[in-house]
């Protein structure tokens, strides 16, 4: 499947802002399941690049000038393989995928959900079920410093909430487990398709968990970053001097594309 | 003055098994022998005076934020003979080699663990591991610049390595201040004894920084977390001593994955940070998105290798406690040989084996969190009351994989002024390892004394004090 991406944030702010560093995670890699066509940052202001621990590119902006709205694009055409995922594309081992964050943090209630599961496919794909009934699809309710234990409490959330529970659950109960951040095309339209969406080490290969959508194939997913959590993956993580309060505003659009055969 | 002989069975570092003065202490003793008390109270409160004007206070964790308080200083030295000094230095540019080997290893093709020395869980898995620092290339494959290694003297006379402290290790500035202390008080007593010098360290440590670069000319900052913390003054102690800027978060900043700092004449590139800021907290980017202490962008500086941090991220894999049992397979296993300090044994409650002998020795045992520091969250099994006992027996079948236990080791002894004269009291002994072109230290280290009577806890945060080190250049006298 070929797909046709575009993704907008804009963030406005108060006042100007006067010198803003950002690490935007908006670059997707080029592996057997993804093959990247084309793909462009169109993005204010002086970059850099690295390449982080996980593997993940990045993009590092800096504004000198004052700026009164930033606004970042990302676009391309990407091929969707639907290979499934190698043996394993961690430069270590799965075992770091087992480390609890701030952001997975556990409750005793929490632990108790997870501790009726056992690490093999069936038991998992069962979680991911029972969580996706148990946590409504609400946004709004939740934002990016909630853990899992608050989400899971709350039983509201959006996706990034569905990814951290799941994740936690499965290193509780011994399996690696690592968060994924991407692009999703879906038929319908009024879907989000900016997405996030777990990984899980079974022993011999990841294997993809689509909590939200109760997937375990990745055929439509367009990955950008993984990581332990939210944090690690974040397409844009910044700090800014002056500016006030900031309103953020993301737009993506991800559609099939004629493939030229 | 009266001099309090040791209890039987422990080692002490003046007497012998039989009370007989040890002979490269001889002159020590008959310095303490003929020395009046009058006099001594005296330099005791002249070192107070001079203590508190110059700064050298010391924040205790658990207190009023601000309450500074002296670090009580002893003014009976410790004495390491010259052959003893010898032993230890070897063992230590053994241990630390070994160590940054560990380090450099696990964040790139982990020999270590596919060799199954050690499982890959115990070292992936664990919180003090940094993927962020995973395939970076460092120069010199150098990751602990800095290491203060804590050791002990056991009663069988044997110097064995407690903890290693390879992230920020602090107390060096105590080291250097106790002997300037000791040489303003008692001039005489250098005059008669061959005591290694270590007024050098600022200088070795520079180099050793110096070295951490490439750059032909590198220029280095200290960057501190600012005046609250406990060990500013020795952040502001070591910059000025180097002759370097101290630095705190907000004069640096990284453009175009460079770091910068704010001068009156413009930004100057920053090559080598000796950062004395935690790993989280370096830049909000990249680790604890709320720190106020770093620098946003850092990370980023780091990984393109346009800046180098000394000590790197991510050290605390290799002296994490469920590691520590490690560090002698460590050295056979990068450098084929064996160790030439001694661990101490130590059981490994995460294993189920261990676990059943600790639970059924707790009470000769002395059980430690594999993550704590600076003495807490401790049982000492023999010292405990049964309630703490019954508690840390809860905490460890709870959480067994957060604890270690080892033996109660008989710190060796020295004598101490306390209020009763002078008495024996528990030490130990950190020196400090800098790893640049070459492995360098000076002379000894920090003693750290526990005052109260019978404690094995040193630590200066509960009530520990210092002494001066002497390390004799040779044994002939």
């Amino acid at each position: 499947m070929r797909l046709h991406i575009r993704h907008e944030t804009t963030y406005t702010y108060e006042s100007p802002v006067r010198n803003s560093i950002q690490y935007i995670r908006l670059t997707p890699r080029n592996t057997p399941q993804q093959r990247i066509f084309e793909w462009h940052l169109d993005i204010p202001g002086e970059t850099s690049d690295m390449i982080d621990g996980y593997g993940n590119p990045v993009t590092v902006m800096t504004l000198k000038k004052a700026f009164p709205s930033i606004t970042l694009v990302a676009e391309g055409i990407v091929d969707l393989t639907g290979k499934p995922l190698t043996r394993d594309d961690s430069p270590f081992p799965p075992e770091v995928f087992l480390c609890d964050t701030p952001l997975t943090e556990m409750d005793d209630d929490l632990k108790a959900f997870a501790e009726q599961y056992s690490p093999n496919k069936r038991s998992l794909v069962r979680l991911m079920k029972h969580l996706r009934e148990h946590i409504a699809f609400t946004p709004g309710v939740t934002n990016v410093t909630h853990t899992a234990a608050e989400a899971f409490k709350l039983g509201a959330g959006v996706c990034q909430d569905h990814t951290h529970i799941f994740i936690a659950c499965c290193r509780h109960i011994g399996v690696p487990a690592r968060y994924v951040s991407g692009y999703i095309h879906s038929v319908s339209d009024d879907h989000v398709a900016t997405h996030a969406w777990a990984e899980v080490w079974l022993g011999s290969n990841w294997q993809t968990f689509d909590v939200v959508n109760t997937l375990n194939v990745a055929e439509s997913h367009l990955k950008l970053a993984v990581g332990l959590d939210y944090l690690d993956v974040a397409p844009v993580r910044g700090m800014r001097n002056g500016g006030g309060n900031e309103h953020m505003e993301t737009r993506a659009w991800v559609t099939e594309a004629a493939q030229a055969q | 003055m009266l001099i309090e002989t040791p209890d039987a069975g422990l080692f002490d570092e003046l007497f012998d098994a039989d009370n007989r003065v040890r002979p490269h202490c001889r002159m020590l003793e008959n310095w303490l022998l003929e020395s009046d008390e009058n006099l001594i109270a005296e330099k005791r409160r002249e070192a107070d005076v001079l203590f508190q004007r110059l700064g050298i206070t010391f924040n205790v964790y658990g207190e009023d934020q601000g309450a500074d308080r002296l670090i009580p200083f002893d003014l009976i030295p410790r004495v390491i003979s010259a052959s003893d000094w010898h032993k230890l230095q070897a063992g230590l540019r053994q241990r630390v080699t070994a160590l940054n080997r560990f380090l450099h290893d696990i964040y790139h093709n982990y020999e270590i663990v596919k060799a199954g020395v050690i499982s890959a869980e115990q070292v992936f898995a664990n919180s003090q591991y940094q993927p962020g620092m995973q395939n970076l290339k460092l120069p010199r494959n150098l990751y602990s610049h800095i290491a203060g290694i804590d050791l002990i003297r056991n009663n069988d006379g044997d110097f064995y390595v407690l903890e290693d402290n390879l992230r920020c290790p602090s107390g060096v500035s105590y080291m250097l201040e106790n002997r300037r202390m000791m040489m303003r008080l008692f001039p005489e007593l250098f005059a008669h004894s061959p005591v290694a010098p270590v007024e050098h360290y600022p200088n070795l440590l520079g180099e050793t920084l110096r070295a951490a670069s490439l750059q032909a000319n590198p220029t280095v900052v200290v960057l501190t977390p600012g005046r609250f913390n406990s060990a500013y003054f020795e952040h502001a102690f070591l910059a000025r001593q180097m002759g370097v800027e101290l630095v705190e978060g907000a004069d640096l900043f990284v453009h175009q994955n460079k770091v910068y700092m704010k001068t009156t004449i413009g930004p100057q590139q920053v090559d080598v940070i000796y950062r004395r800021v935690d790993d989280d907290f370096l830049d909000p980017l990249a680790g604890n998105p709320s720190s106020m202490l770093g620098v946003p962008g850092l990370y980023a500086a780091y990984r393109t290798g346009n800046v180098v941090l000394a000590n790197a991220m991510g050290t605390g894999i290799a002296d994490d406690k469920s590691i520590y049992p490690y560090v002698p397979d460590m050295i056979r296993f990068y450098l084929g040989e064996e160790p030439i300090l001694k661990n101490v044994p130590t059981w490994q409650c995460r294993k189920k084996k261990d676990l059943h002998y600790v639970l059924d020795h707790l009470p000769e045992l002395v059980v430690k969190e594999t993550q704590g520091a600076g003495g807490y969250g401790m049982l000492i099994g023999p010292k405990a009351s049964k309630k703490e006992l019954e508690t840390f027996r809860g905490l460890l079948k709870a959480h067994p994989e957060d604890y270690i236990a080892q033996p109660t080791l008989s710190l060796s002894t020295c004598p101490t002024f306390v209020d009763e004269g002078v008495a024996p009291r528990h030490l130990d002994l950190r020196p400090f390892v800098l790893s640049g072109k070459k492995i360098q230290m000076v002379p000894g280290g920090l003693t750290r004394v526990a005052l109260k009577k019978g404690s094995l806890v040193v630590n200066s945060s509960q009530g520990g004090g210092t002494k001066d080190t002497w390390v004799l250049e040779d044994d002939l006298c």
